[in-house]
């Protein structure tokens, strides 16, 4: 800047300066912004919304289907398996800080090797599962405290509050009998104090954190209990107990019951998702990484393959931020991240290239094996995470082509792996800059 | 015809953030008397819910929707529509008119405060009119902000800034209630190179337009628009030390009231805290702060969060050599303005700042910080800790005080 004279103004308006700007407030983003306070970076997250992990399992799947089964261009296969898993177990040791321990189960690539510890499988050396609310088995890796599955065959009593929505406990029963009349599955069902007509998930989470409340549900529970299980059985809710408190709720009932309690996966709102979404925003903050949430990234300028500065507009105005390198995480087709008109898709903020796989993009049949093309959308990148000719943008979640995370179970473990590495990578950038551009 | 609206994936994002859902199971929620009541309306279907008035007006499910809604604007539409057509209950109109009590109550304050604080009267204003007993009022000041600050001699008279003007929007609070506060704005921009402007100002219309009468507020913001102008149109920044006043400044009055020439103003509008910390990332705050050893819990008025602008009052009093601070993290806090003093809010209100309280407590500073005001009163009220605003801390740590003395 040139010389000014004294008295004129040197503000230069809304113009931020953090190291690294990470663009999108979901699993991948938070992910990068962690990653790349690691690296001693400063970080900046914006966001349009709340991410969508507060709809989701509160639970990081890795894998579920043969590694050897994935296409060349996916995103596990850029990064390399051992990459991921160190992600992985990053994401795991953050959370952990953050008090949110999340416990790990087996893969199911073929190499079964690192089975999580007791409670935490499906079946014997298989991978950890949730319970769904139709009482479903649903493999997952990073399992949130108190949503392990009990291991098959074990004793289990489902028990529901009559009035919460889209929660009946004899519908979990059926399902986990699958069609065994002789399954030892039991199920009971009470109603809350006041026996209301419709209960929001999140507000009876919130009030059995409520120690009165509480102990009038858990009297409420005991007197149902059948008399003949013991301490080996265990007890299944609806994923409802506590919020940010879960833990000492959960173990309140368990104490209370004599039994071992686990929650069943509900439909969205998820409290769990709720509970993960909270943990990391806490962690996020902990770690000293700005978010603006509520401010949509709206403008980008690239010179020679550099990302100079993104401006975003929101209610606070619109801000101009000056980062030496930037991560996308916006998501993808659901996200905006990636938007379409008729058959073509565009990345809007940098008008990425977008792949899109050729032949029929949708599958007639709602949920097909192998998945409906469409879902594999989205921006190619290099083994960095850099789509072609930048330097300084790093693509993660979502965004990325070539997954499928419905068909694979890989939707978590992607956004935390390509997270974590387009974090670090930014950061490596600007620590190898020396500060220089700045 | 696809509305904004349609967009609503019916995700429930926002019912999952809403602080009164929580708390108020018979409150409709965001999604529901959101898009979804606004659906029904265009259809002609439904035009009110029952208890949709619990809405706090934080603006959380604004920010939090991913498919970029604003349910809490189509919340307000039934309640702008009824006070349209039969104008402001009378409680109303007292609440949101503090500034004409203002000028005789800051002359009279003893006698102001003590009618206020007086247990009978109390009792009969809620009796009569519905404004619970239960919450202290604020209390008026024996000077007003302006007043003060036309009687003091800016150290940048005679010489100009070398940062140039700044034009100071205080707000009702600090020009009647807490005008220390507007004298720690002047005297921390004019330590940092800021020689102060005070347009001539009204109420910047958030009580009023949080209470559905748009055409009163839309008058507050024609007045300030006028005054604020001129500035804007030099390339002034215009800072706000009141989260409340800075949201409408930015934002009302462009998208809810549709103002002539709000967009050019909002443009050099700043939240104090924004304006700050963009200032120190620039290069153009001072740091020469005294040591103050103090931690301060802070709690993030959603009037801020809603800016999207990150926590600049935590990151600007972490400069301080000895301080630490932090976001609590612990929601709204319940006040949400005229809202915690009206009689049939009042227990949502205190259930809604229950989390915040407990942060509080749990963080056992005798201190806390936020920058707005009504969150500062719930603060005090609820947790019983002293509870000021950023610019006060950083007053402190500058020396600005030892030096009047």
């Amino acid at each position: 800047m040139t010389e000014r004279a004294a008295g004129t103004p040197r503000f230069r308006g809304r113009v931020r300066r953090p190291q690294v700007l990470v663009i999108g407030g979901g699993l991948a983003g938070m992910t990068a912004a962690l990653a790349a306070r690691r690296a001693g970076a400063s970080v900046a997250v914006v966001a349009e919304g709340a991410g969508v992990l507060e709809l989701a399992s509160g639970c990081i799947d890795r894998l579920a289907v043969p590694l050897d089964s994935l296409p060349r261009e996916h995103p596990y296969r850029l990064l390399g398996m051992s990459v991921v898993d160190e992600e992985l177990a990053a994401f795991q040791r953050v959370m952990e800080e953050a008090g949110w321990p999340l416990v790990p189960g087996g893969p199911v690539d073929g190499g079964a090797t690192d089975v999580g510890p007791a409670g935490a499988g499906c079946v014997d050396g298989g991978p950890a599962c949730v319970i769904t609310a139709l009482g479903a088995r649903r493999p997952t890796y990073l399992v949130a405290p108190g949503m392990a599955a009990p291991p098959p065959g074990d004793p289990i009593w489902v028990a529901g509050f009559r009035g919460l929505r889209d929660f009946h406990p004899a519908v979990v029963a059926a399902g986990l009998r699958g069609g065994d009349p002789s399954a030892p599955v039991t199920w009971g069902e009470i109603d809350l104090p006041g026996s209301p007509e419709d209960v929001h998930p999140v507000a009876l989470a919130r009030q059995l954190e409520d120690e009165d409340y509480r102990r009038e549900v858990i009297e409420r529970v005991r007197q149902i209990r059948p008399r003949e299980l013991g301490e080996g059985a265990t007890a299944l809710f609806p994923a409802v107990l506590g919020l940010t408190g879960a833990r000492a709720v959960q173990d309140a009932f368990a104490g209370a019951l004599g039994m071992r309690v686990s929650e069943i996966l509900l439909p969205p709102p998820s409290v769990p998702g709720l509970r993960l979404a909270e943990a990391l925003r806490r962690a996020v903050h902990r770690a000293g990484a700005d978010v603006a949430i509520g401010a949509r990234a709206v403008e980008a300028t690239v010179e020679d393959g550099r990302v100079r500065r993104v401006v975003t507009a929101g209610p606070g105005g619109r801000i101009t931020y000056e980062a030496d390198a930037y991560v996308l995480a916006t998501g993808g087709l659901l996200g905006n991240g990636l938007t379409t008109e008729g058959r073509s898709v565009r990345e809007p903020l940098f008008g990425l290239p977008v792949t899109v796989p050729e032949g029929e993009l949708a599958d007639a049949r709602f949920l097909p094996e192998e998945g409906h093309a469409f879902v594999r959308i989205g921006v190619t990148v290099d083994g960095r995470l850099r789509p072609p000719g930048f330097s300084n943008l790093f693509v993660c979640g979502r965004t990325l082509a070539g997954y499928d995370p419905y068909a694979e179970g890989c939707g978590g473990g992607v956004a935390v792996a390509t997270g974590g590495v387009a974090g670090a990578e930014a950061a490596r950038l600007v620590a190898g800059a020396g500060g220089e551009t700045r | 015809m696809i509305n904004e609206y349609d967009a609503c994936l019916k995700c429930t994002v926002c019912e999952m953030h809403c602080p009164v859902l929580r708390v108020a199971p018979e409150f409709p929620g965001p999604k529901n008397g959101g898009p979804g009541l606004a659906r029904l309306r265009a259809a002609g279907e439904v035009a009110e819910l029952d208890n949709l008035d619990l809405c706090l007006g934080c603006r959380t499910c604004d920010t939090v929707c991913p498919s970029g809604i604003r349910p809490a604007e189509l919340i307000a539409v039934p309640k702008i529509a009824r006070v349209s057509r039969k104008g402001l209950r009378l409680r109303e109109w007292i609440l949101t008119h503090t500034s004409l009590v203002g000028p005789l109550a800051v002359r009279m304050p003893g006698l102001t405060n003590g009618v206020l604080a007086n247990r009978p009267i109390r009792w009969t204003m809620q009796k009569v009119i519905g404004i619970d007993a239960h919450k202290p009022m604020p209390k008026y000041a024996n000077y007003s902000f302006r007043s003060w600050f036309e009687r003091r001699p800016s150290p940048w008279k005679d010489r100009p800034a070398p940062n140039g003007k700044v034009v100071y929007f205080h707000g009702c609070s600090v020009q009647f209630m807490e005008p220390h506060i507007g004298r720690h704005v002047v005297e921390v921009l004019e330590h940092n190179g800021f020689e102060v402007v005070l347009p001539r100002q009204k109420c910047c219309g958030l009580p009023l337009i949080a209470n559905g009468d748009l055409t009163s507020a839309a008058g507050n913001g024609r007045y300030n628009l006028q005054h604020l102008r001129e500035w804007a149109e030099q390339g002034i920044p215009i800072v706000v030390s009141s989260t409340s006043c800075s949201l409408t400044l930015k934002h009302d009055y462009q998208h809810l009231l549709g103002l002539d020439g709000a967009d050019v103003v909002a443009e050099h509008v700043y939240d104090l805290s924004e304006f700050l910390m963009t200032c120190y990332e620039q290069g153009l705050l001072r740091t020469d702060f005294q040591p103050m050893h103090e931690r301060l819990p802070y709690h993030q008025p959603c009037h801020q969060r809603a800016q999207g602008l990150g926590l600049p009052a935590v990151d600007l009093m972490n400069l301080i050599p000895g301080v630490e601070s932090w976001n609590l993290d612990a929601g709204c806090c319940g006040s949400a303005g005229t809202y915690g003093f009206k009689q049939e809010k009042y227990e949502v209100s205190m259930k809604v700042g229950e989390a915040m309280r407990d942060a509080l407590i749990a963080a056992g500073a005798p201190r806390a910080v936020s920058d707005c005001e009504t969150c500062r009163w719930q603060m005090e009220y609820q947790a019983g800790v002293k509870a000021v605003h950023p610019i006060t801390v950083l007053w402190e740590a500058y020396g600005l005080g030892d030096a009047a003395k």
